[in-house]
């Protein structure tokens, strides 16, 4: 079974890669619009660009759950989890996700 | 769900031509998850003259064609501007772009060192080795335009002999300094037969991606006799789907084959503007396709331009009336009764004509 299936995403500490173009968007500053190497660019709703401001190299996708939970208390864990590898799942599929855990590793070898 | 793989736009162009999939991308849009509209463009197309050392019999903007361009310090303070705003790409184009040299590679190095992505589109006549060692400091993209395989072919479109192996000779420096290039293809009734043969000589040079379309009827195109036969487009499609379900046995090249009329469709619908243009006389243009302008760079900034209604233009009666019709790239002309980009002039569009409630979130 995939690890995304058990609930884990590959990345130990999904981060946006440091060249993706981004900026907050939309008239309450809560979507994110980014640039999407792979093909044109991408608008994020309120919730995926929570998610992506999340992928700053620190958060776990444990951590992640928790900080959505406390906001979306309607939401259960299973439903924000789901939600969570979905939205890491479209990040790498566009090319602008990696893994902090393993650029540690580089530097430290 | 909260997240929906859906909500970008990558996904709505792979499916605007599937009524069903398009349809459905759209109900979702009218729940809401979508902005009203978006703090400032994502993308630009500026010509920064409307100059030509070519004469292409198609060409879109009826170049060579003097207009009362821009002054230096205006493209350096729309620069500043676009840096400002946070736009994320440029795209300078004309007209030949390089007949404003010099301008044009300040230009193109002061957008880059405010992290603006900045492509260009040349015809390739003025590149030399310094040139091109020049522009890949700066420039992230560049598409070099080639209409056919050989002279014969090339010239004949482009007007102008020797064109071809100009055109071919940049694509090399280009390469030969590092840059990543595009081909583009402009097709016609004179090279739309040839097509097979330019995605040789693209295998050839190595580049990046071969783009093309159906001609849009603007410009010297509406003029001149051009366009290509019903018949000559079946064979060329067959042609590329046949390329693309044998791409590993014919090169690994992508063809990048586009409906141009695809972002009139979504943004007629959901009604917020993400690209403009920039005229060599500073109006601001919706959409390349269409004769519309709401406003002009010397009488306000892009910002205020933004903010009055540009962002919204896609709400505008008379523009919405006007895309909507629109299915495929030959309707344009027609839809837009007449008006033909670069050989009517432009149609201004009030912005205070736009109607909120119109749109369909």
């Amino acid at each position: 079974m995939k690890r995304e299936n058990l609930g884990i995403h590959k990345f130990k500490y999904p981060k946006i890669k440091d060249e993706t173009m981004w900026r907050w968007d939309g008239e309450r500053e809560e979507h994110i619009v980014f640039v999407n190497p792979k093909y044109f660019w991408v608008v994020l709703n309120p919730v995926a660009a929570e998610i992506f401001y999340m992928c700053d190299g620190c958060h776990t996708v444990d951590r992640m759950v928790d900080v959505l939970k406390a906001r979306y208390k309607d939401k259960s864990e299973e439903e924000l989890r789901r939600d969570i590898l979905d939205c890491l799942r479209e990040l790498e599929r566009c090319g602008v996700l990696t893994d902090a855990n393993k650029l540690e590793d580089k530097i430290e070898s | 769900m909260l997240f929906d793989s859906e909500i970008s736009f990558e996904n709505l162009s792979k499916f605007a031509d599937d009524s069903e999939r398009s349809e459905k991308v759209i109900q979702w849009l009218k729940k809401g998850g979508y902005p009203e509209y978006l703090t400032a463009p994502t993308y630009l197309l500026w010509d920064i003259t409307y100059k030509c050392n070519l004469r292409c019999v198609y060409c879109l903007n009826a170049c060579p064609r003097f207009v009362n361009e821009l002054s230096n310090e205006a493209l350096f303070d729309i620069a500043d501007q676009i840096a400002r705003m946070k736009v994320f790409s440029v795209c300078l184009s004309g007209g030949e772009p390089f007949l404003r040299w010099k301008t044009y590679i300040e230009l193109a190095c002061y957008l880059a060192e405010d992290g603006v992505r900045v492509g260009t589109v040349t015809n390739g006549w003025y590149v030399t080795e310094k040139h091109a060692k020049e522009l890949a400091k700066y420039i992230h993209e560049v598409q070099i335009s080639i209409d056919g395989s050989r002279q014969e072919v090339h010239d004949k479109v482009r007007g102008v002999p020797g064109s071809f192996k100009r055109a071919v000779r940049a694509a090399k420096l280009f390469k030969k300094v590092g840059m990543d290039v595009d081909v583009g293809t402009s097709l016609t009734r004179f090279n739309i037969e040839d097509f097979p043969n330019i995605v040789a000589l693209s295998k050839e040079l190595g580049v990046k991606s071969l783009r093309t379309q159906r001609l849009h009827i603007s410009g010297r195109a509406f003029l001149n006799d051009v366009k290509p036969t019903k018949e000559q487009y079946r064979r060329l499609e067959k042609f590329i789907e046949n390329y693309r379900r044998n791409k590993s046995k014919m090169g690994n090249l992508p063809i990048m084959y586009i409906d141009p009329t695809i972002d009139i469709k979504v943004r007629a619908r959901i009604g917020f503007t993400t690209g403009i243009g920039i005229t060599a006389d500073g109006f601001l243009t919706v959409c390349p396709l269409l004769p519309f302008e709401m406003g002009n760079l010397r009488e306000q900034t892009l910002d205020e331009a933004w903010r009055a209604g540009l962002r919204v233009a896609w709400k505008h009666p008379k523009l919405r009336k006007i895309a909507l019709k629109i299915r495929h790239v030959e309707d344009v002309p027609t839809a837009t009764d007449g008006h033909v980009y670069g050989v009517s002039g432009l149609t201004h569009l009030n912005p205070n004509e736009i109607i909120e409630e119109n749109h369909e979130h």
